[in-house]
């Protein structure tokens, strides 16, 4: 019994081991590649600098709009999240527990007209924000980034609003409350595992978005942090150790986030709460 | 009645205006886009006419175009089968409880979060024949990315790797709500792990697999920047996607009618991908109501 | 139960406070166009790409500033992608925004830009004296119908770069015909013995730089892509010849790598500075870069024309980017001046100098101090004389998508030149057909 449970055990860990290798060993590279001198980019052997260096990080960390590239992206992919779920958590809520007739349409709809190709879709929108005068600011991006965001929040967060079971709902409804009661007491709490993992997606997908950030973006008070490291390259030279570098900048804040959050999206249905 | 009119003003008000911020954004570029692939329009040389489904008629001719959804479409299959596969064992195995599962579960969403914009760069210079790191470790010449049967192949593997984490995520948090005690009355009635994969996981884990599925499906299907980068649809076109050939005529060729209509054309494969998904999922939602 | 919610009604005022605070901020500061500023001085904007010295352009741009009191210059800077910069002209000039004056293109552009009308005239603003130091194939794209829409800043030509260590130590010169560079190659590899090594390694992805590196081997026979009166001659015997040896070195000699179908510019400098090639077709920028310290072929390394067939001359391939005015510009007057400045020669000076792209201003190649600073100028000097630009037509962006399939096809072995070219060839008459 005792070796059947040591046996799982060694499984579980190794297959994690290999998953974690696939994973990370792409990244582990980019730290490398990060912390290599310029002149031995290319050079293999040897895998490991012999001299590694935090020249491209310090490059990085001090080229000029870096930072407020990085402040850009938080606000934007924020109020992306914000915008999405404000808006979202709503119509989720009324798509998977109001029988609504059309509601299959409403959400098709929705989702039809999120998956036109961006490259069709970036001049049109881009003339249409000269004509508003938002030309080259955050608001643009956040609004062209949760036209995205929200078909995609209502479609997650309606699928998890049906998992909780209709008794739940009707007895709040028939207690009283409000859809926003039902919506704060009832429903939020018990799907926060879905709440936020699809925050953290949609936060992930705006911070790394690029094509519309590009567009919409002209100077340096509204550039986001993809294009900041597009703009690392020169006509012809690629600084790949920089590249590496901002990358891996890049990709630690969202890392955190999932840490941070992890725990919460564990969480699942609190024992005692359905009874069969 | 009047209780019936405020419920229905709460549905509106609680819809209204997430469809109503969509439409008023997202409609018109579609709207321009369609109008557009119904002309010439090539700005260049000053032609801007009305020639109706011209293009579209011309499209079914293109060679072009049918090597172009040929690719797209191998590609959406074996990436997204993978990706799957891959995003399901993962996710089960995070279910499990272990030491250090929340770091791990932090580590296994890295290349989701990746910017993609380096990502594909930095896996054009792994590709890489000659100093690349894979054909370094696995010490062998393979043309990853300059060799027609290789290429896709390497763009999937790419893609596997940037967009399993989303997977795992969105499984992950399905697998959470899922009541233990389905499995303890299982284990007390016998069954061993498979059993209670198959007859309880699956069929809960349903309306996320094809959530999932769809999402991923409609991403990949408008894959872009990632082949773009790395072999800019080459060698001889063998890897040129629908976006990549729309994006190629619109902005390299400037024919914005022609393109928008292999744009549209896209789209329409897209829907039909997206359909089959669509359709199950009803199914599932409906079953269970 | 209710402290489990995320979002309580006093998380979600907060957070609408806090959006459209930061909403309001992001806002602000939103450039309008304005004829002047309040203080009565005229704003140009410029639109150019990202250089990896662009302090250094700052500098100018201050010192124009500084000459002409009443016009400030905003840099808004593009990505150094070529596609991303064309994909954010074709957007705004079709829409005939007036968001910039002065714009920064890639020469293939300028023709397309031009007879589309979204160029401001320059004649006779920009006079003939201004025009003449100017390297005249450069030129040769920036006019259409007898009238002068944009003018070069700076330019590029393609180079063989060679390993003079490793001619040296075999006995040889460095070539000048594709069939020497071939011997040379072979006899070198055979003697090295080093597996790692290759011959000659030059562009062929499929992109832009294919179509330059493949231009060089067929102008190098004698060939070319259109003939006068704009039709294709892909088909004619010097191209298909030219064509069939860039295979055979892949194919056949065994002197370029398949892995040449993967190459651009960066590519193929990483694998020549570590040492593994003999010969590499690329631009001057990668000079510097060779040459820095660290680098394996530091100091071992020359540069010359690329190489031509016998009984033709070396024809390389130019590159470079030109300035021109936005045709709905509301300054165009200052935006004059601003291109002007740009072609001093005191100016062109500097861009080498400081910002490290070679000048459109040919007389700067022969001032003591750049010889004295940049020794291997003489040699660009030469190969930007012989420099012939790709089609100067506003079809040259049509033809050069239907192009680089083909050419890569004819790289990675997929299909015979001819065959290649037979096909690009009708579809390039179609193309031509229905305009």
């Amino acid at each position: 019994m005792q070796n059947a449970l040591i046996l799982r055990r060694l499984l579980l860990f190794a297959a994690l081991g290999l998953i974690l290798s696939f994973v990370l060993a792409p990244f582990a590279w980019q730290v490398i590649t990060a912390l290599k001198p310029t002149a031995q980019l290319a050079e293999l052997p040897p895998l490991l600098p012999a001299h590694p260096t935090w020249q491209n990080f310090g490059t990085v960390l001090g080229a000029p709009g870096f930072w407020r590239a990085c402040l850009n992206s938080a606000i934007v992919a924020s109020l992306t999240v914000f915008l999405a779920f404000a808006l979202g958590v709503p119509a989720a809520y009324a798509l998977a527990k109001l029988r609504l007739r059309g509601a299959q349409l409403v959400l098709a709809t929705l989702l039809c007209f999120s998956m036109f190709p961006a490259i069709a879709n970036v001049a049109p929108l881009y003339l249409l924000f000269i004509r508003l005068g938002i030309r080259d600011s955050a608001l643009a991006v956040v609004i062209a980034h949760s036209v995205f965001a929200i078909p995609f929040a209502i479609w997650t967060l309606t699928s998890f609003f049906k998992e909780i079971p209709d008794d739940l709902y009707r007895a709040a409804r028939v207690d009283g409350c409000s859809h926003l009661g039902v919506l704060r007491h009832v429903v939020l709490p018990l799907a926060s595992p879905g709440l936020l993992s699809v925050a953290l997606l949609v936060f992930i997908f705006s911070w790394n978005e690029f094509l519309y950030a590009l567009t919409l973006t002209a100077s340096e008070r509204s550039r986001t942090l993809p294009v900041a490291i597009a703009l690392f390259p020169g006509l012809h030279e690629i600084p790949w150790g920089e590249i590496a570098a901002a990358s891996v900048l890049a990709t630690v804040p969202t890392i955190l986030l999932m840490l941070v959050f992890q725990r919460r999206i564990v969480s699942g249905l609190t024992t005692g709460a359905v009874k069969g | 009645m009047r209780a019936s009119f405020r419920e229905r003003l709460g549905r509106f008000g609680l819809l209204g205006p997430a469809v109503a911020y969509v439409a008023s954004v997202a409609v018109m570029p579609v709207v321009f886009t369609l109008w557009l692939s119904l002309r010439k329009q090539m700005p260049i040389f000053g032609i801007s006419q009305f020639v109706g489904l011209q293009n579209y008629l011309f499209l079914m001719r293109d060679a072009r175009f049918r090597g172009a959804v040929g690719h797209t479409g191998y590609f959406v299959l074996v990436a997204v089968t993978l990706e799957l596969t891959l995003g399901l064992a993962i996710a089960l195995l995070l279910h499990q409880k272990f030491p250090g599962r929340g770091l791990a579960r932090a580590l296994v969403l890295i290349p989701w979060a990746v910017p993609s914009v380096v990502a594909a760069r930095f896996w054009e210079w792994t590709l890489n024949a000659d100093f690349g790191v894979l054909n370094f470790l696995l010490r062998t010449r393979i043309n990853w990315l300059g060799d027609p049967f290789w290429a896709m192949h390497a763009a999937i593997l790419a893609d596997v790797w940037k967009t399993t984490p989303f997977m795992v995520l969105l499984l992950l948090a399905g697998l959470q709500v899922i009541p233990e005690h389905l499995y303890r009355a299982a284990r007390i009635d016998g069954a061993n792990s498979w059993q209670a994969f198959r007859h309880i996981t699956l069929p809960l884990l349903k309306p996320i697999i094809l959530l999932a599925l769809l999402f991923r499906t409609m991403d990949a299907a408008r894959v872009f920047d990632l082949i773009y980068v790395l072999t800019g649809g080459g060698p001889g076109n063998q890897t040129e996607t629908l976006v990549i050939y729309a994006y190629n005529l619109l902005y390299r060729t400037l024919q914005f009618g022609y393109g928008s209509s292999v744009a549209v054309a896209t789209f329409f494969f897209i829907v039909l991908l997206s359909l089959a998904y669509l359709r199950e999922l009803r199914r599932t939602w409906q079953m269970r109501e | 139960m209710g402290s489990r919610a995320s979002l309580g009604p006093r998380h979600r005022a907060g957070l609408v406070v806090g959006s459209l605070a930061l909403a309001a901020i992001s806002l602000s500061g939103c450039p309008r166009r304005q004829a002047s500023q309040p203080d009565q001085r005229v704003t140009l904007v410029f639109k150019h790409a990202q250089h990896p010295r662009y302090a250094f352009l700052t500098e100018l741009i201050q010192r124009f500033e500084a000459e002409n009191p009443g016009i400030r210059v905003r840099e808004e800077i593009l990505p150094a992608s070529t596609d991303e910069q064309h994909q954010f002209y074709v957007i705004n000039l079709a829409a005939r925004a007036a968001d910039f004056d002065v714009l920064d293109m890639d020469v293939i552009w300028v023709p397309e830009f031009a007879r589309a009308g979204w160029l401001m005239e320059l004649t006779p603003g920009v006079t003939e004296i201004e025009r003449a130091p100017l390297f005249p194939a450069a030129l040769r794209a920036d006019w259409l119908e007898e009238k002068l829409y944009a003018v070069p800043w700076f330019v590029d030509a393609g180079v063989l770069y060679y390993r003079k260590d490793l001619l040296d130590k075999h006995g040889f010169l460095p070539p000048q015909t594709y069939p020497e560079l071939l011997e040379t190659a072979r006899s070198v590899l055979t003697a090295e013995r080093d597996p790692k090594l290759t011959g000659f390694i030059w562009q062929g992805k499929q992109y832009e730089g294919l179509v330059c590196s493949a231009l060089e081997f067929i102008r190098g026979n004698g060939g070319d892509l259109l003939r006068e009166g704009g039709r294709p001659a892909l088909t004619e015997p010097p191209t298909l010849e030219a064509l069939h040896f860039m295979s055979d070195m892949v194919r056949r000699y065994d002197v370029t790598p398949p892995l040449v179908t993967t190459l651009n510019e960066e590519a193929s400098r990483h694998i020549f500075q570590s040492g593994r090639a003999i010969f590499m077709r690329n631009w001057p920028y990668a000079w510097p870069l060779l040459q820095q310290p660290g680098s394996r072929v530091a100091g071992r390394i020359g540069m010359t024309l690329v190489p031509h067939f016998p009984g033709h001359t070396s024809t390389p391939t130019l590159g470079g980017f030109h300035v021109g005015v936005n045709a709905r510009s509301p300054h165009k007057k200052e935006a004059l001046a601003f291109v002007r400045f740009l072609l001093r020669y005191d100016v062109q000076k500097q861009i080498l100098l400081k910002v490290g792209v070679l000048p459109a201003h040919s007389q700067v190649y022969d001032d003591a101090e750049v010889r004295q600073k940049l020794p291997q100028i003489s040699e660009l000097l030469h190969s930007l004389q012989q420099v012939e630009p790709r089609p100067a037509t506003p079809y040259y962006m049509m033809i050069s998508h239907i192009l680089q399939p083909e050419l890569s096809a004819v790289v990675a072995g997929i299909r015979p030149p001819k065959q290649a070219m037979r096909s690009a060839e009708l579809q390039i008459e179609h193309l031509l057909g229905l305009l």
